[in-house]
């Protein structure tokens, strides 16, 4: 069964269908939902910032330097 | 090797904002005058209440099924005046294209008590209006990288061997149409009421009261309990939205719209609770 936020995710557009990085779709959003954080914030009625990633991380743009990028290509 | 090319430039948020309000301040004036509109119209269903006459204790409720009429008629017909409201089947189809429409515009799901959090909790929302400005802001190929580097530490380089075959992401565009900053929810709430008073005057003035009709007054009376009562109602009705998740609209509307089963089953407990309550107030109170 499928996560029942996935209308409402707005991380959900960023990861979904995008080669790579679709294996987050895969293993949360398909799959393990109820283990995404972003999903449980949502059932204690907070509300979620987009840069919450599904496993409670946090996307820091402002960190991501060049070399890093250099790494990932 | 990983070659994400995506399009970017456009800050999407201010792309979508000024249409998107436009439309909210659209929708509601023209619901609520639309009310008015169809005053002028022979329409089949009348509630006519009195409003200004001091006395409408003697207030008496009729029904035609036949009609599909129901009025409310003091015993003094001076004074009276005559709203007419849409019928069913209209309000529905106007519910419905404004719910579709909210959702098309600023990609959120119609609700009231959610777009209410939303502007109680201002500093919130901007706080989470920045972040997100600043991921758009950011460019689709950095919010990609930013992404695929999570990817590794998450699941490790065997889960980016797919991405030599699968095409690029399109999802930072359409990160775009997830939008909805706070002045759109405020502004949605100020015209509800904007679009009531419009419809009021419309309809021939606005007259203030303070309980829930004759019957409430009935049961309550006027004074300290009235307002007691008032005052718990509304507690309970808004513990029960937060608890609940969304109040008649976002569940009624937009979560049933959806074919949301926990909205079904909400929204059914609302109706269900209110039908029950009503009935227990008329066994209990008479």
């Amino acid at each position: 069964m499928a996560c029942p936020h996935k209308i409402t995710c707005e991380l959900f557009p960023l990861i979904s269908g995008s080669g790579a990085l679709n294996i987050w779709q895969n293993y949360y959003c398909d799959g393990n939902y109820e283990g995404c954080k972003r999903y449980q914030s949502t059932l204690d009625g907070q509300q979620i910032p987009i840069t919450l990633l599904p496993n409670g991380r946090t996307l820091d743009l402002s960190t991501l330097k060049k070399t890093e990028k250099e790494k990932v290509e | 090797m990983i070659r994400l090319t995506q399009s970017g430039g456009v800050n999407p948020i201010e792309r979508y904002r000024a249409p998107g309000l436009a439309l909210c301040m659209y929708a509601y004036v023209a619901m609520f005058v639309g009310t008015s509109v169809a005053h002028a119209g022979q329409n089949p269903m009348h509630v006519a209440v009195a409003e200004t006459h001091s006395d409408t204790s003697q207030e008496s409720l009729s029904g035609n099924a036949a009609r599909g009429t129901a009025e409310i008629a003091p015993a003094s017909t001076s004074a009276r005046k005559h709203k007419t409201f849409w019928p069913w089947w209209l309000g529905a189809l106007a519910l419905g294209s404004l719910t579709i429409a909210f959702w098309s515009v600023l990609r959120m799901p119609l609700g009231v008590s959610n777009s209410w959090d939303k502007v109680c909790f201002w500093r919130r929302e901007r706080e989470r209006e920045r972040l997100k400005a600043g991921v758009v802001n950011a460019g689709p190929d950095r919010v990609q990288d930013a992404l695929l580097a999570e990817t590794l530490a998450q699941f490790g380089p065997g889960a980016l061997d797919q991405a030599v075959t699968a095409p690029a992401a399109s999802g930072a565009k359409r990160i775009a149409n997830q939008t909805a900053p706070v002045a759109s929810h405020l502004i949605f709430l100020v015209m509800i009421g904007a679009g009531g008073v419009i419809s009021a005057l419309l309809n021939g003035g606005i007259s203030m009261s303070f309980d829930l009709g004759p019957e409430h007054r009935a049961y309550f009376g006027d004074g300290v309990l009235l307002w007691l009562v008032l005052f718990l109602g509304g507690a309970a009705t808004g513990f029960g939205v937060r608890l609940g998740g969304g109040c008649n609209t976002g569940h009624g509307l937009s979560g049933m719209g959806c074919l949301q089963v926990g909205s079904m089953v909400t929204t059914a407990s609302f109706f269900g609770t209110a039908i029950l309550v009503s009935l227990l107030l008329e066994w209990v109170l008479g």
